[in-house]
């Protein structure tokens, strides 16, 4: 029998499916066909812990580095983020009105598949259940110098963009040899390649697993390389990934009371 | 979902929710997410001294700067805390003690006067993280090992009058080793909920440490300890297990 190697989360009619690509659009479990318009896309798995990379391209590195004091050779920039700032595919996200830098960053999601403590390198790629897209934004105007990237910078409600598709790990050739694009009103900004890691997938699990146990739905947000440019509220941002997706996002401006 | 080879369907396992207590009012069960406030002690941020107006700090920080103690910090009642060893061999984490709060209701863009409506509860918290005097990075190696997380049992809002006045006391195999209060942060309880609110929601059953007390003491490998807070139940700590014993 041949293996599933995508696999999405879906709302439709006021249930919750998992969903498998189709060529119209998608396919629920019982069958029924939909495009991809007619559902709300959920994070394509249950999400637990979400640990992003700060800094992890050599050319994003570069690109910042007049503000910078890091170097390729330090530890890598581990931060947390909350259920809270999970959208979907074709979600909303919302942007302040008063400030001048809010940029996305298209990153490569690695999905844990089952428990990992004390794991090294050789054998990380093991505890990988597969792959999705993120685009994580951050508002740089908030940014400050304690525990940086500060919560109020990258921690918003509904400012991490996830999926829309879970990518089984032996369908991706090769996790380091993905281009990665972005695109904001279909007009290409951004342009890296997951080779250009500072810190790569089986050295991050390693690293992460010496001090913490990694659990199946935890997933690594590996960082973005060079490219990130500010979007306005009402600007369509579509990052894609070689081999995993295509995952898009739009901009509102911020409620406020 | 995923399938595996055999062509069977095998849900990602549902993430581990957290081995925290559930208590007895609403909203009854913890959610998993703790978030501690950096340097909201003004003893703390001052004994950093003229450091925070200068590179890479710049300033001292506006607003509230969290970290995170996500579930696999997360001691069960009763379990040890781990002790992580440095390259010589010697174990000690610092014993953060803080209140905790509860919250109750959904927390979003609410005012000073709004917040403490929102809360549900207090609790005796012990944050164990290694020591360390830079904060310009996250340091999530050091803020959030393996079981370095234990929390008391808590009780409703209305008990505590005044939760930025309550005494703090940590006691290590049965001796005071550090006297502090909830008075003296920068934010207060409210103020430090509707200042979070600003940028993110809280949620029900969301655990937020006020922030740990100045010049935290050392908890070594065997010692154990209790931290008490006026008016909340004790959380006693059993003797701390190295985490190569894990």
């Amino acid at each position: 029998m041949k293996s599933l190697q995508r696999s999405g989360r879906v709302a439709y009619a006021g249930v919750i499916h998992t969903c498998v690509p189709h060529a119209h659009g998608l396919q629920l479990g019982d069958g029924r066909v939909l495009a991809e318009n007619e559902v709300v896309w959920l994070p394509p798995f249950e999400v637990g812990n979400i640990i992003a990379l700060g800094l992890n391209y050599a050319d994003h590195l570069r690109e910042l580095s007049a503000e910078l004091t890091v170097s390729a050779k330090d530890e890598p920039l581990v931060f947390f983020k909350s259920p809270g700032s999970l959208v979907g595919h074709l979600g909303r996200t919302e942007r302040p009105a008063a400030v001048a830098m809010m940029h996305y960053e298209c990153e490569l999601a690695v999905v844990i598949g089952r428990p990992a403590r004390k794991v090294k390198a050789a054998e990380a790629m093991g505890f990988v259940a597969g792959y999705t897209v993120c685009n994580d934004y951050a508002v740089r105007d908030y940014l400050e110098n304690w525990y940086r990237p500060n919560l109020r910078v990258k921690n918003r409600d509904g400012a991490t963009a996830l999926g829309p598709w879970l990518v089984a790990a032996d369908a991706v050739s090769d996790p380091h040899e993905l281009g990665l694009r972005t695109f904001v009103n279909g007009q290409l900004k951004q342009l890296g390649t997951t080779a250009n890691m500072v810190h790569r997938i089986p050295d991050l699990i390693e690293y992460l697993s010496d001090f913490m146990t990694l659990s199946p739905g935890d997933v690594i947000l590996t960082g973005t390389p060079e490219g990130v440019v500010n979007v306005q509220a009402g600007d369509q941002v579509v990052c894609e990934i070689d081999q995993i997706g295509r995952l898009s996002n739009t901009l509102s401006l911020e409620n406020s009371k | 979902m995923l399938v595996n080879n055999l062509g069977s369907t095998a849900a990602l396992a549902r993430p581990a929710r957290t081995p925290l207590a559930d208590f007895g009012f609403a909203p009854g069960r913890f959610s998993g997410q703790v978030y501690g406030a950096l340097l909201n002690s003004l003893e703390a941020l001052e004994d950093l001294g003229e450091a925070v107006f200068s590179p890479p700090y710049k300033a001292p920080p506006r607003a509230p700067a969290l970290y995170f103690k996500p579930s696999h910090t997360h001691l069960a009642p009763a379990q040890a805390p781990r002790i992580a060893l440095d390259s010589k061999g010697v174990a000690g984490m610092s014993l953060g003690a803080s209140l905790g709060i509860v919250i109750g209701r959904a927390c979003r863009r609410i005012s000073v006067d709004e917040a403490l409506g929102h809360v549900a509860g207090y609790v005796v918290v012990a944050d164990l993280f290694l020591p360390h005097q830079h904060f310009y990075r996250p340091s999530v190696r050091l803020r959030a090992r393996d079981a370095s997380l234990a929390v008391g049992l808590p009780s409703p809002a209305m008990q505590i009058e005044d939760p930025d006045a309550l005494e703090l006391r940590v006691i290590i195999e049965g001796k005071t080793v550090c006297e502090s209060s909830t008075a003296g942060m920068q934010r207060g309880v409210a103020t430090l909920i509707a200042d979070i609110s600003e940028f993110m929601t809280l949620l029900p059953g969301d655990l937020l440490l006020l922030g740990t007390q100045a010049r935290p003491p050392l908890l070594r490998v065997g010692q154990s300890a209790r931290i008490e807070i006026d008016g909340l139940a004790p959380l006693e700590l059993a003797a701390a297990l190295a985490e190569e014993q894990a």
